[in-house]
């Protein structure tokens, strides 16, 4: 009878402590009214919003709307918001992300990046820039020991998010998952995103405006239909962008046609080595880009000897997207390609219309042709 | 009856390797008929049959229906030899690896691995002892091979990820003689140790005691075994279902002990389950290409799980 009495004691004293703990946490804080959320024109992975002097960020997953976190600074505190105290320090958890800072001309806050040979100019401005992920293996000592005020990271799958979100209690985590934005347009309009958080919105607001500018008035030309072919087989499998994927969308914007087979989702469509040589087969003089990553023409008949040795397939035009790369390591094409889609497509429009002769012509992309 | 049901499924494969010869409108392509689909349906039917007797020789070898090309380590060396290939030789030295390098690569570390095999047997050459040195090899080379896929770049993982899944389409009119010759020599070797192999199944005291050289019986076993599992996974990837399953099958179905009988049986469901998992892989959903290691499993699973349930 006693012990029980003790039992009941113990959970009603238990139930103040929780009560008065809330009551700590929630002091100070208020609720939060109706900020006034700006629209996106493309992106589907974040929500900006003001209230007075106080920002809020809110950051989905594009691809199905899930909610990864609500941001909020300013003078005010929010319940239900992580309060950012500052954010002059950033740990970048990616070329891209890295590439959406640059273009806001904010790389000098960058104090930890993923891997530092990815991203050789960040180490130029910077000696001490910590790396804090090498392939899979996450160092969060090193990352803590870096002392950013945010971490702007990416994830591929629930493990590495939840890997990652360890750190929340040291280091708030803003994901910033553009890559899972379908339309080109949409994943440069996280420019938008990141200047709010770093205070740079109406320069990111206006670089964004211009991109989308250029990007619509290119995609809207008159263009000749090309068909292009890509990649590269790998063991037996041929892999190509789904038909609702960024690439694809950049394609068709360029005057290109897709000769593989159009599904209905962004997933990779993976056909047969025999499927691929017949799409070439009955598609004579398409575009052939992004040869695995073969940086000359010999490489790709190495690659792919037998549809290499049929000259009837052979196409008119391949080019490959690493032009100004550094060491193998760096990728212009993705880090900076996703922040200036009108780029990308001035390259591929020049492409496909036989437009591109001279190297300086394009940005991104170099033509491979076979040694004379 | 047994018999009878083998030289069903032989039918049957014959005619799924025909259906997939006419296939869609392969007559008209000549060149993509000789040069694409001939060599992946010759090389299901026979990489299917050698994978098969690779299975036989070392299950027999360790007198265990559970062993296989994976088991002894042979696989995973090879696995190994292409993880650092494409792992470190590439992002190291930029050295791009083109088929010739591949299939050099996993043939030199499915036969280092069988080198330190046969080193280790000729001080330990008891079956178990054999198994557990192979069990612990594959451990190592696993382990060896996840390490390197913490250092590997997420395109690299990719690469890694389709050579690993296993394909005939890798099959080449270059590469196909040496698979039907490879398949020719192991048949050829499996019937004529076939008599060695039923009386090395009876125990060590009872072969020996019969003029058995065990030695020299387990080396042929360790090299056929071995030579057909590194060669297929140097040419197709690491196809790790058909050798352990296709031999359990045709062992459950056969009433007789003999070799020779297990050898023809399990040949057929070899090719049986290879080209039955090619002809899925790529037709079972349009326009996708599915994995034929785990096509092989899921035609291969519910056959010998129905073979297990049936002799209980």
């Amino acid at each position: 009878m006693k012990l029980q009495r003790l039992h009941i004691a113990l959970a009603i004293a238990f139930s103040c402590l929780l009560l008065a703990s809330s009551c700590q946490e929630s002091k100070g804080k208020l609720r939060l009214a109706q900020p006034n959320w700006m629209d996106n024109q493309y992106a589907q992975g974040f929500r900006l919003g003001t209230q007075d002097q106080d920002s809020f960020l809110l950051v989905f997953d594009p691809s199905n709307g899930d909610t990864l976190g609500q941001f909020q600074w300013g003078p005010q505190t929010y319940s239900g918001y992580t309060h950012l105290e500052a954010r002059l320090r950033i740990a970048s958890g990616s070329g891209v992300i890295s590439g959406l800072m640059s273009a806001l001309k904010s790389q000098d806050r960058i104090v930890a990046v993923d891997q530092r040979s990815y991203q050789p100019h960040l180490v130029q401005i910077r000696e001490d820039l910590v790396q804090f992920s090498l392939g899979g293996s996450f160092n969060r000592d090193a990352l803590i020991q870096s002392e950013p005020d945010l971490l702007l990271h990416y994830f591929f799958e629930s493990g590495s998010r939840r890997e990652i979100e360890r750190l929340q209690p040291h280091i708030p985590v803003v994901w910033i998952q553009n890559y899972r934005e379908k339309h080109p347009l949409a994943k440069s309009e996280w420019l938008r995103a990141v200047g709010f958080l770093l205070g740079r919105y109406s320069s990111a607001d206006s670089l964004f405006a211009e991109i989308a500018h250029r990007y619509r008035e290119l995609a809207s030309r008159s263009l000749k239909p090309r068909p292009v072919f890509c990649n590269l087989p790998y063991s037996g499998t041929w892999a190509f962008p789904g038909g609702q994927s960024y690439l694809n969308t950049l394609i068709r914007d360029a005057g290109g046609l897709p000769i593989w087979p159009q599904s209905e989702g962004s997933e990779s469509v993976i056909l047969g080595i025999e499927e691929a040589a017949q799409l070439l087969e009955e598609n004579p003089g398409a575009l052939w880009i992004h040869p695995g990553d073969c940086p000359d023409w010999d490489c790709v008949v190495e690659r792919a000897p037998r549809i290499m040795k049929q000259s009837a397939w052979l196409p008119s035009r391949m080019a490959q997207c690493d032009k100004g790369d550094f060491a193998g390591h760096v990728n212009r094409w993705y880090n900076e390609g996703g922040v200036r889609p009108d780029r990308l497509l001035s390259d591929l429009q020049h492409l496909t219309q036989d437009t591109a002769i001279e190297a300086e012509d394009l940005y991104f992309y170099r033509c491979l042709s076979p040694q004379p | 009856m047994k018999s009878r049901l083998s030289l069903l499924i032989l039918f049957l494969t014959l005619l799924i390797a025909g259906l997939e010869l006419y296939w869609g409108d392969a007559w008209e392509h000549q060149y993509l008929l000789w040069e694409f689909r001939i060599p992946r349906v010759i090389g299901a039917l026979v990489g299917g049959s050698t994978l098969a007797l690779s299975g036989v020789f070392l299950q027999t070898l360790f007198r265990n229906p559970l062993a296989g090309p994976f088991l002894i380590g042979i696989s995973p060396g090879a696995t190994l030899a292409m993880a650092l290939g494409l792992f470190w030789a590439e992002q190291q030295w930029g050295w791009l690896l083109g088929t010739t390098e591949q299939i050099l690569l996993a043939l030199g570390g499915a036969f280092l691995a069988l080198l330190l095999q046969l080193g280790l047997a000729r001080k330990h050459s008891h079956p178990y002892q054999l198994l557990l040195v192979g069990m612990v090899l594959s451990f190592v080379f696993g382990a060896a091979t996840d390490l390197l896929q913490n250092v590997a770049s997420a395109e690299r993982l990719k690469m890694f990820s389709l050579w690993s899944m296993g394909s005939f389409e890798r099959v080449t009119l270059e590469s196909l003689p040496s698979i039907v010759g490879l398949f020719i020599g192991l048949l050829a070797l499996a019937l004529m140790i076939s008599t060695r192999m039923d009386a090395y199944l009876l125990g060590d005291l009872y072969a020996q005691s019969g003029g058995l050289s065990l030695k020299k019986t387990r080396h042929w076993m360790i090299a056929g075994g071995a030579v057909g599992a590194a060669w297929m996974t140097a040419i197709c990837g690491p196809i790790s279902f058909i050798g352990l399953v296709a031999p359990h099958i045709a062992r459950e179905l056969l009433t007789s002990a003999s070799h020779r009988k297990l050898i023809l049986h399990s040949v057929v469901w070899g090719a049986f389950l290879a080209t039955t998992a090619d002809f899925l892989a790529h037709h079972l959903m349009q326009q996708q290409l599915l994995q034929v290691n785990a096509v092989s499993a899921l035609i291969g699973g519910p056959i010998l799980l129905w073979s297990l349930l049936k002799k209980a």
